[in-house]
Order: structure tokens, then C-alpha cells, then sequence
């Protein structure tokens, strides 16, 4: 791209850092010796993309090699994408300022249903032709990743190919291949059939859907008869043998994450039966102590950031926390680097550890009970108590703790306004224990209150959505009964949550809403500033969606589902087990402590499983 | 006390980071070599480093200085090839020399400054350039509009007494010599708003390229042994 265009657009917009690229760690290599030009883009603003770990990871292992060139790619901002779009300057690459029609492959990773409309946005900005039917041989290859895509129908119109499953060693592979089938002249089409029956590979132009006089999905027909009948997700089993990076992109502008990250361990077993990543990470994979402590000393020395936190669903999961914790504090104490873990299993052990590495700045401590009620946190399978609750509370006061944060979501299934009564009776719990503890002073407790969003391939996955005027009594109801001092009530906006439920369990026919109301100028609908529920309502009129039928409908058992064609590898009879069991406020244990037969040890070592037995 | 001061130049597209993150930028490298920063007391202390002046958002700089304590005496050759290894593209640190005790702050000993602002050709809408400077110069007074800080209200005010030297350098760029520093400042900006109102050309702010060449200090700081 022209430089003097380039500075001209920059010296107009806010935050021109988002768009220079240049930071510290990049990848800096002649294009044309690549065999193959990939753009990984994270549908979202920079600040938002560059704190996502998963970005960093395959950046670091696509970069490995020479015969790859990965760059990366944002969602622009309002004001610069108007720029863009009047001065005529097509979306580009931070490395090497390419547009993305100029790419070889441009990859998605899709974190949230909300940011889909960027997808399309980008796409557009990026000159590439939004369908993928109608794009060109010398158009780039669309792909796309991440949990989203265990329920890719919604984007299926837009995208090639979705690669479903840990990305490390499929994503390299995929690509690799695709320079191959280049290099011998071989069509995309071609191509796409060559690589149908590869693990994790999803084509959707080989499927074909097929409904029922109600709107729900009669069958899948296959237009490829290689194309498997259900795609596997990709699975590494020792995330010890995959390599992590230590040299991390460092952003010259402050993004929500500024700091050094190792993950400790993916997936997790406490099988909560709302959670999506509980189900789709399994099983749980750690790394060695002794790995997580050299990555971390690396990437500070890298970085020089000055924070460290550990990555993972769980923190105290970790079955050698207190070794690590340990470890890890020494460490950073000694280079003037400041610890966070998040997610912490408030026992007495991680009270001295917070205890320690917040001493003078105590941020707030962070319950999710999830539900109000013992009956109902059964019922999603929390395994938290309110004795756990107040007896943590008690021990936070006494170490001066002023500020405690509860998350709960509502619109749960078999929710009654007796768990909303529960949610009100923790917070006022609370503010009591920190009166009786005759210490005084300022105090406060934070309810934050989410809106139950069913997800594909969950035990809670034929559940239905409260309708927005349930979604907003509920609101009403908890507003009156947290009217007490010291206690903020914070929840999420309805209109929001019912359009993530719709992408979340959305068909193929959604790829029309989302074509609407990315033509009625929705985009960043993740950022509340941005959302605009007109335009959604309009473009659901356009598009001739009844989006009841996504959100509020409950999914009977034999249902063809859209995600179906994917294998999440977790059993659909262990999901219609575990509903069975919320019905009957029946809790399932970790299956730390012996196994729950959810199937992934089908597949692959469950090497977690049973440890405590 | 151990101070020091490095020289250094921000150049092509790293322009576009703010002072506020450039200060990040050498906070995090400097960590990196290891160099002892002296930090602040207190319950969140902060290492003690800060620049000469600060640098708007777009400019290029050819000889800025960072300003910093270190608790013991440092190699400064040793430190500047290892600031130099660890800086992204675009800053590069040319000097790195001890700053005498009894003196004050660099920032509080800046006077003036010394720039290029490349401008683009339609602002002389046809007239000889060096002919356009000298009547731009030969105003009376030379007025344009400030947002002024208590409230933010935009006011005139004559700029003419802190520009203290404008010339052609250049077929498209001026040589500018205006007050800096906490006593007495001039934006580059504000000349090019008086250049722009001056022209009447349709000429937008954005085609305007401004480089700080050299800070004037109002003495001495550097420590010779």
C-alpha cells in the first residue's frame, strides 16, 4: 500500500497504533519466499485480539517455519473503517501492509458469536467476495477456528473451510497443504476434496441441509460422498509435546491483557452442565511445573512485561498448584514482576498466595456461584456451596478484603424467583458477615448478573432461552430485591443475549440475518456502545427470521441439531445423561475423583481422570 | 545518584505510538537489559525515567532524550547496545551519557526546539514558496485558534513571539525554530493551522508531516568524565 495514503488515513483516526504493526516480536520475513501468505484475523479491535492467547500460540508455531508467513489482521475501528472504505483503502496485514484479497489464506478465529458480523465486515473491507460460493480461484481461502466453530452452520455461507479442535498441529498441516495443492495447480475445489476426510476439517459446501415442514432440520445430504458423516475434532494429547511461546508480540498500546501468559493446562473436569469449554477442551491436558516456570522466565526476559498470569478454566485445578504458586511467586518477587492468577479456588492455601501477591493493592475478590439457590447450583452441576462462599468471605474481611464480586447467570433451567430470592440472600449474607465482623469501613458487593445463553454441545443444549420479557422481569425483580447498601447490581443487556443465543445454536439459515445486519451496519456488536437492537430487529425482518425459533424453543430429544455433523468427541448420551440428572438436581462429581463416562477416553489418555479415587 | 540520558530517534511507522506508551516501550526494554533502575518509594513504586519533552502523536523525532536514575553506575556503552538489540523498528538509540548531578531535570531545561514540517505542495497554491514564507512571516500578527486548557473553550491568540525562526528548507518543507518546553511552548500544529488560514488552499492538517530535529536546552547537562 501506498505510505503517504497510509500516514494520511493514521494521522485522522484514534489510536493509530492499532493499524502500524512494528511491535516488539513480530515476524519479519520476505513474502515472497513464503510458499504460502496466511492472515489469521480476530474479528474484533486490536486491544481485544492482541490479549488473545491463541492468537500468540499459532502465530509463534506458523512463523516456525519459513515456508509460512502468518500476519495478522483486526477489526478497524468505526472511524477508521469509514476512512478506509471512502478513501478507497482495502483492509491489510500489520506485517507487511498487504490487503487481505492479496492473501493466500485468510483464517478467523471465532471466540464469541458476537463478533461474527467483523468477520463479514472485515472480509468486505479486505476486498473479498463475502460468499464463499460465488469467491474466485484467485480470491484467498476463507477458514475459520475456535470454539465457535463447534457449531459453525450460522457462518457456513462465508467461510471454506472450518477447522475444527486444537489448532497447533492442524493448522500448519491444513496450510502446508494447501501451498501443495497450489504449487501443483490443483483448483480450490479440487483441493477442498483432497483434504474432506482430514480430522477437524469441516467443508460446508460438501452438506447440504434439508428441513422439516417446522423449521427444524429433516437431514444433512452429503454432496461429496468422501465427506465424513461427522467431523472429529482435532485433538493433541500431550500439550507438553506442542510448543508454547516464549516470545510473545509485545503492543506498543495498552490492551486488556498487557502481560506474560503460560497456560497451565487446557480443558477441565468439574462438568458444569451450562459450560461450553468445560466440554469441548476435554480432557484435561497439564503442562510440567518445571516447563510453565522456564516458559514464563523466558517470556519475561523476552517481554519485559511486568505482570505475569497463568492461563487455564481453572487455576487451582492444577493438581501441583501449591508447588507452581510457590514457585512462581519466588520468582517474580525477585524480578520486580507482579503475579495475577485468576480464577482461583478460594481454600486457605491460594488466601496466603492472594494474600502475598496483592498485599498492599487488594483487587476484589470474584465468587461465581452461578445460581442463587443450592437446589438449582445442583441442577447446573456448580460444585460450590454458600458455606464455601461465606467461609472464604469471612477469611477475606479478616485479611481486608472491601470488595467482593458474585457473578450468577439467570434464565437457568427450572429457574424460579426462589433462586432469584437466593441471589439477593448471598449478597445481603455478605454485607452482614462484613458488619459482624465489627471491622468497618467501606465495603462492597458487586452482583453481576448474566443471561443464560444454551450452547452447542452441552448437556443444556436442547434447553430454551427465557424470552426477552421474562429476561427483563427477572432484571426488574433482582433490581428490587438488591436495593440494599453496599451492594451494586450490574446485568447484562437481553437484546445482546438473545442474539448470541441465536448464533450459539443457530442453522444455516442465520448466515442470512448475519449478511442483513452486517448490511444494516452492525458490527462490534460485543461492545454495548455499538450494539444497535433496531438494526438487529430490522435485518431478522429482512432476512425472514422468527429468531423465537432459536432462542426461546425447546429442542426435542430427537432433533437433528445443526452442529451435529460435528464430534466434540464428549458422548451425546452422556449430555442426555447429564440433562436427565439437572431435572433431577442430581450433581455429577469431578471426575478428578473417578470417571463420569463422559467418552473422551475413547480417543485419547485421560490422564486426570480418576487421580483421587 | 546515578543519571543518565539517552539519546534516541522515532522514525517511520512507530511515530503513531503515543508518549504515554512510548514511555511503556523503554520502561519494558530497559528492564529487559537489566540495568538497575532506581525505582520510586511508596506502595507502587514506578521506575524513575521520563522524556525531555514530550512528542505529539504522528511526529517524528531525530534526537529526543529519555531520562533516567539507575541505583548503581552503569556501563553506558554496554547499555546502549543492549537497548539498542532490544528496541522495535523504527527507534534507535544513538547515545547514552551521564547527566551531571547538580542540574535540573532535562524536561525543566528545555527552551526550544528545532523542526521540519514537509508540507504539501497545493499549500502555496501557486506562489513561490520562499516568497509565501516570507509574507506568511511578515504578518503582523500571526493568529490562530486554541483550545485553551482551564475551559476548553477555542480562543485566539497570537502565536508570532514564540516562533523564532520559519524558513524554506526545502522545496516542501520549512525549517521551524519555536519555544518548547514548561516555560513557554509552540505546537508545530498551531504553525500549521496559521499555514493553512495563511494559504487558503483546500489543505487538510493530515497532509502535513512534522519531524522534532533538536532540543535546545536552556545549559549544560552533560557529564563529561
Amino acid at each position: 500500500m501506498e505510505k503517504d495514503k497510509l500516514n494520511s488515513l493514521l494521522r485522522q483516526v484514534e489510536k493509530p497504533a492499532r493499524y502500524t504493526g512494528g511491535e516488539l516480536n513480530i515476524a519479519v520475513k520476505d513474502p515472497e519466499k513464503a510458499r504460502i501468505r496466511f492472515a489469521f484475523g480476530f474479528p474484533d479491535l486490536y486491544e481485544i485480539g492482541m490479549s488473545y492467547m491463541g492468537l500468540q500460540i499459532l502465530y509463534h508455531i506458523l512463523n516456525k517455519t519459513d515456508d509460512i508467513y502468518c500476519e495478522r489482521v483486526f477489526s478497524p475501528a468505526p472511524d477508521m473503517a469509514e476512512l478506509m472504505r471512502k478513501e478507497d483503502v482495502p483492509l491489510f496485514t500489520l506485517e507487511t501492509k498487504t490487503a487481505l484479497r492479496d492473501m493466500d489464506v485468510v483464517g478467523f478465529t471465532l471466540q464469541y458469536e458476537m463478533s461474527f458480523t467483523g468477520i463479514l465486515d472485515m472480509l468486505d473491507l479486505g476486498g473479498i467476495t463475502l460468499f464463499a460460493k460465488e469467491r474466485g480461484e484467485d480470491e484467498p481461502l476463507v477458514i475459520a477456528g475456535g470454539p465457535c466453530a463447534y457449531n459453525p452452520e450460522p457462518l457456513a455461507d462465508f467461510i471454506d473451510v472450518f477447522l475444527i479442535g486444537d489448532g497447533e498441529e492442524s493448522l500448519p498441516d491444513f496450510l502446508l497443504k494447501y501451498a501443495g495443492a497450489r504449487e501443483k495447480g490443483m483448483t480450490k475445489a479440487e483441493f477442498l476434496r483432497s483434504v474432506a476426510a482430514d480430522t477437524g476439517v469441516y467443508v460446508p459446501a460438501f452438506y447440504e441441509p434439508e428441513y422439516n415442514e417446522d423449521g427444524t432440520i429433516k437431514s444433512y445430504r452429503k454432496l461429496y460422498d468422501k465427506a465424513p458423516d461427522k467431523v472429529e475434532r482435532c485433538l493433541i494429547d500431550d500439550i507438553e509435546n506442542v510448543d508454547f511461546p516464549t516470545d510473545l508480540i509485545v503492543p506498543f498500546i495498552e490492551t486488556v491483557h498487557d502481560r506474560a501468559v503460560v497456560e497451565t493446562f487446557r480443558g477441565c473436569t468439574r462438568g458444569c452442565r451450562f459450560c461450553q469449554a468445560g466440554m469441548i477442551y476435554r480432557p484435561v491436558r497439564e503442562r510440567k511445573p518445571e516447563t510453565i516456570r522456564e516458559l514464563a522466565e523466558k517470556q519475561i526476559m523476552s517481554t519485559g512485561h511486568e505482570e505475569l498470569s497463568l492461563l487455564s478454566l481453572s487455576t487451582s485445578d492444577y493438581s501441583r498448584f501449591e508447588e507452581l504458586a510457590t514457585g512462581l511467586m519466588e520468582e517474580c518477587m525477585e524480578k520486580n514482576v507482579s503475579l495475577s492468577l485468576p480464577s482461583l479456588r478460594l481454600d486457605s492455601f491460594s488466601f496466603n498466595v492472594l494474600n502475598e501477591i496483592q498485599k498492599y493493592k487488594k483487587s476484589g475478590l470474584t465468587f461465581a456461584p452461578e445460581a442463587g439457590t443450592q437446589r438449582l447450583r445442583d441442577v447446573i452441576n456448580k460444585g460450590i456451596t454458600e458455606e464455601d462462599i461465606y467461609g472464604a468471605v469471612r477469611q477475606a474481611i479478616e485479611l481486608g478484603w472491601r470488595q467482593i464480586k458474585l457473578y450468577f447467570m439467570i434464565g437457568l433451567p427450572t429457574e424460579t424467583d426462589e433462586d432469584l430470592d437466593g441471589i439477593a440472600e448471598i449478597a445481603s449474607n455478605i454485607v452482614r458477615l462484613h458488619r459482624e465482623s465489627g471491622r468497618g469501613g467501606r465495603f462492597n458487593v458487586t452482583v453481576s448478573v448474566s443471561n443464560f445463553v444454551p450452547k452447542a454441545h452441552t448437556p443444556f443444549q436442547w434447553e430454551s432461552q427465557d424470552t426477552a420479557a421474562e429476561f427483563r422481569r427477572k432484571h426488574d425483580y433482582l433490581r428490587t430485591r438488591l436495593k440494599m447498601k453496599n451492594v451494586t447490581f450490574n446485568y447484562h443487556d437481553d437484546e445482546v443475549s438473545r442474539c448470541e443465543a441465536i448464533f450459539a445454536r443457530g442453522d444455516r439459515r442465520c448466515g442470512k440475518l448475519l449478511y442483513e445486519a452486517f448490511k444494516e451496519g452492525c458490527r462490534l456488536d460485543g461492545w454495548a456502545e455499538h450494539f444497535d437492537p433496531e438494526k438487529w430487529a430490522k435485518a431478522a425482518e429482512k432476512a425472514g427470521i422468527d429468531t423465537d425459533f432459536y432462542t426461546c424453543r425447546k429442542r426435542s430429544a430427537d432433533e437433528v441439531l445443526p452442529w451435529d455433523i460435528i464430534d466434540c468427541s464428549v458422548l451425546r448420551s452422556y449430555f442426555e445423561k447429564e440433562r436427565e440428572k439437572a431435572y433431577g438436581e442430581e450433581t455429577t462429581r469431578d471426575c478428578r475423583y473417578g470417571c463420569t463416562g463422559c467418552g473422551i477416553n475413547r480417543r485419547t489418555k485421560c490422564a486426570m481422570g480418576g487421580i483421587y479415587e | 545518584m546515578n543519571r543518565y540520558a539517552m539519546e534516541f530517534s522515532k522514525t517511520g511507522m512507530i511515530r503513531y505510538t503515543s508518549h504515554l506508551d512510548m514511555l511503556r516501550l523503554f520502561k519494558r526494554t530497559l528492564r529487559k537489559t537489566g540495568v538497575p533502575l532506581a525505582y520510586s518509594q511508596g506502595f507502587n513504586p514506578h521506575p524513575k525515567l521520563g522524556f525531555a519533552q514530550p512528542l505529539s502523536l504522528g511526529y517524528e523525532a531525530k534526537s529526543d532524550y529519555i531520562e533516567f536514575e539507575t541505583v548503581t553506575p552503569v556501563d553506558t556503552s554496554e547499555l546502549l547496545t543492549k537497548t539498542a538489540a532490544a528496541m522495535p523498528e523504527g527507534i534507535t538509540v544513538s547515545r547514552c551519557v551521564p547527566v551531571l548531578d547538580n542540574v535540573k531535570s532535562l524536561a525543566a531545561m528545555v527552551v526550544s526546539a528545532e523542526y521540519t514540517i514537509t508540507v504539501p505542495e497545493a499549500l502555496y497554491s501557486g506562489r513561490d514558496p520562499g516568497e509565501f514564507t516570507t509574507a506568511f512571516l511578515a504578518q503582523d500578527e500571526i493568529v490562530v485558534k486554541k483550545r485553551r486548557k482551564k475551559d476548553k473553550k477555542l480562543v485566539e491568540t497570537d502565536i508570532k513571539g514564540k516562533i523564532e525562526a520559519l524558513k524554506l528548507s526545502g522545496d516542501r518543507s520549512l525549517y521551524l525554530r519555536a519555544h518548547c518546553g514548561s516555560a513557554s511552548n509552540l505546537s508545530p500544529d498551531l504553525v500549521i493551522d496559521a499555514l493553512i488560514r495563511f494559504s487558503d488552499a483546500d489543505v487538510k492538517k493530515y497532509d502535513f508531516d512534522v519531524s522534532r530535529d533538536r532540543l535546545i536546552f536552556s545549559g549544560e547537562w552533560e557529564d563529561d568524565f
